[in-house]
């Protein structure tokens, strides 16, 4: 059969479909309320999506983050709160748009853009991938080895903000990697004799720990509470958004090409290509001077850039098994347990799978236009929903769920574990995403590393005498010369 | 943070120390110079490295910032923060783990919410009354349509 249309088949299921309006309206739900991520949505999906086809588990992920992404932005214009971090670059100006009695525009942008950019990104995702697949089989371990170090180093270099504290972060997830029999010589490191190290440090419990229990602790922690900017009933979101297609077309593929471009770099998802895009939108714009104001122009920009990052961070991942965000580090993990290992073979083996995903990614994109509707009319409810309730049956929900991946308590110890050392990462400034990336890529690392030196009989420069591995491994130095020569150049202007 | 910054870096050194000692025991694979040690003593080397740079540039910053600024505190709750609730939601969860298998999940779990919706202020008839409704939903959703074998413990097999 066709893969396309055995793909269509794999969608158009009522199981399927179920999954897919459930995860929708979970991911709404999860976005819209202030301090749940759609990375912590993710994490809360994995242990329902453990009991699934890989197909609906997939499809519950890809559809719950794509509106979780955009739900963010309804506190962002209702209490000045981000509802994830991807709503916080353009927060203000959508709070101030509310204040202003524009609410219908802060939030009518805010769902259109998201939807325009998420559907640039699919495209490209569609596009690209494939493309890159016909690429990825001739790579060999060399080329797997650079892959692999130059997402470590974008996502220290490029997407933090303080390469140092990265590498510490980047580093303590390659450590937690180490854990296990899974190494060269088979030999059980670091495990102390407990059989449930013996097979390293359960992935799905750590991710919910890391970002679901940090969550809830950070909430735990927190005093102020939001208070609502507008009490008035919502007019249509939708009035006007043609204008502003109109006006702002450069600013929409602006913002989706660099959202795409950016969710695509390992470690950079969907918040930093918000923040990017903000910025450049101010830079580029003919009137700078209406940013901090209430001005439409960088929602439009910034509101397209972040959800269309979330196709972009899926060519790596599916192409590679390189993530390019968290959300796609813990989708990886969900695809491992499914047998649906990422790679460029998952492409030649089981096309139909890889057609599938790409029509619920497309299908989600066109659902949260009714859907991302409905959310906006019954936000004020939404966001009524007091939190010290909701916050420990999230938490209940997080302990099961890590009980549930292996029947045992073992992946509840190292939930509570992985949530207070995330806890405190981001409160001392250590970005979490590099450590996310670490435990995701440590083993693939090692192997290919291993496997490449074995090779090449311990010869380093074989590691540069394929093309694609020279390239790669040529852009990596690079990026970690520029770093250096930035940070000498700065430290001589200080002392100069 | 400059404070804090020093006092990880030089726990992250350590840390580097400890692994890179304990990594030199893992055997290599047989016929190479290459086995279980290496990528433990590449990530010792590297965060040995980066907990010295983060002692320095913190003792660097001090410096340049001046003794009078000081440093600022490690981690003290600010303003809008409060630090209790932290440790009642972490009790919650120690207390599954340290009873759900011998007392039962059914009895278990409404106490771990009870004691997190308590830590959260939430008064004691609403948090009685959500701890056994949120319980029950959980204990139907995973054991009765996921099939996780939570634990009966004490309690009689239910359903």
């Amino acid at each position: 059969m066709d893969p396309i249309v055995a793909a269509f088949g794999l969608v158009f299921q009522p199981y399927v479909l179920l999954v897919i309006l459930l995860s929708a309206l979970f991911g709404l739900f999860v976005g819209a309320i202030p301090g749940l991520t759609a990375t912590m949505a993710t994490a809360l999906l994995v242990p329902v999506t453990f009991f699934m086809p890989p197909i609906p588990a997939v499809a519950a992920i890809v559809t719950a983050t794509a509106m979780a992404i955009f739900s963010g932005d309804i506190p962002s214009a209702l209490l000045r709160m981000p509802g994830t971090p991807a709503s916080a670059a353009y927060t203000d100006e959508a709070y101030l748009l509310t204040r202003q009695g524009k609410a219908e525009i802060a939030l009518g942008s805010g769902l259109v853009f998201s939807v325009l950019g998420g559907v640039f990104g699919t495209a490209v995702l569609i596009v690209a991938a494939p493309a890159l697949a016909e690429i990825a089989l001739k790579f060999s371990s060399f080329e797997y080895f650079w892959l692999v170090m130059l997402g470590f180093t974008c996502a220290v270099f490029i997407a933090g903000t303080d390469p140092l504290k990265g590498c510490v972060s980047l580093l303590l997830g390659l450590l937690v990697s180490i854990v296990g029999l899974e190494n060269p010589a088979a030999f059980p490191r670091y495990t102390f004799g407990n059989a449930d190290l013996t097979g390293g440090i359960p992935l799905i419990p750590l991710m919910i720990g890391m970002f679901a229990i940090s969550e809830v602790l950070r909430y735990a922690t927190r005093v102020e509470r939001p208070v609502l900017g507008t009490d008035k009933p919502f007019g249509n979101v939708f009035a006007g958004m043609w204008g502003l297609i109109r006006r702002y077309p450069v600013q929409l593929l602006r913002g989706s090409a660099l959202g795409t471009a950016v969710g695509a770099l390992p470690g950079a998802g969907a918040d930093i290509a918000a923040w990017m895009s903000y910025g450049l939108s101010k830079k580029f714009s003919k009137e700078p001077e209406k940013f901090g104001t209430g001005h439409v122009e960088g929602i439009v920009e910034s509101g397209a850039a972040n959800n269309s990052a979330l196709g972009g961070a899926w060519i790596p991942a599916l192409v590679f098994g390189i993530p390019g965000d968290s959300i796609t580090a813990i989708a990886i993990g969900v695809l491992y347990l499914k047998n649906m290992n990422p790679g460029p073979t998952l492409f030649v083996d089981n096309p139909q799978n890889i057609y599938a995903v790409f029509i619920v990614f497309l299908l989600a994109q066109l659902l949260m236009l009714p859907l991302g509707w409905l959310a906006i009319k019954v936000a004020k409810q939404l966001l009524r929903i007091p939190g010290e309730i909701l916050m420990p049956i999230i938490l209940l929900f997080c302990i099961v769920g890590s009980f549930a991946i292996n029947n045992t308590l073992f992946g509840v110890i190292v939930m509570v574990v992985a949530g207070i050392v995330a806890f405190f990462m981001e409160r001392w400034g250590f970005p979490v995403a590099p450590t996310i990336l670490g435990v995701v890529l440590g083993t693939m690392l090692e192997e290919h590393f291993f496997s490449s030196l074995v090779k090449a009989d311990g010869r380093l420069a074989a590691f540069f005498e394929r093309p694609i591995a020279g390239a790669l491994g040529g852009a990596t130095l690079l990026i970690w010369a520029w770093w250096l020569a930035r940070s000498f150049h700065s430290k001589r202007t200080v002392h100069g | 943070m400059r404070t804090v910054d020093r006092a990880v870096g030089a726990a992250i050194a350590l840390l580097a120390v400890a692994v890179f000692v304990t990594s030199r025991a893992f055997p290599d694979v047989p016929g190479q110079k290459l086995g279980a040690s290496t990528l433990p003593g590449i990530v010792a080397a590297g965060l040995f490295v980066c907990g010295l740079l983060l002692v320095l540039r913190s003792l660097r910053a001090s410096r340049h910032a001046g003794q009078a600024a000081g440093g600022s505190g490690p981690a003290a709750p600010g303003a809008g923060e409060r630090i209790a609730p932290a440790f009642g939601i972490l009790a919650s969860i120690l207390l599954y783990v340290a009873a759900s298998d011998a007392v039962g999940y059914l009895i278990v779990a409404p106490a771990c919410l009870l004691v997190a919706l308590r830590a959260l202020q939430v008064g004691w008839g609403r948090a009685i009354g959500w701890s056994i409704v949120a319980a029950l939903a959980v204990h139907l959703a995973f054991y009765k349509l996921l099939k996780v074998p939570l634990p009966w413990g004490v309690v009689p097999v239910l359903y």
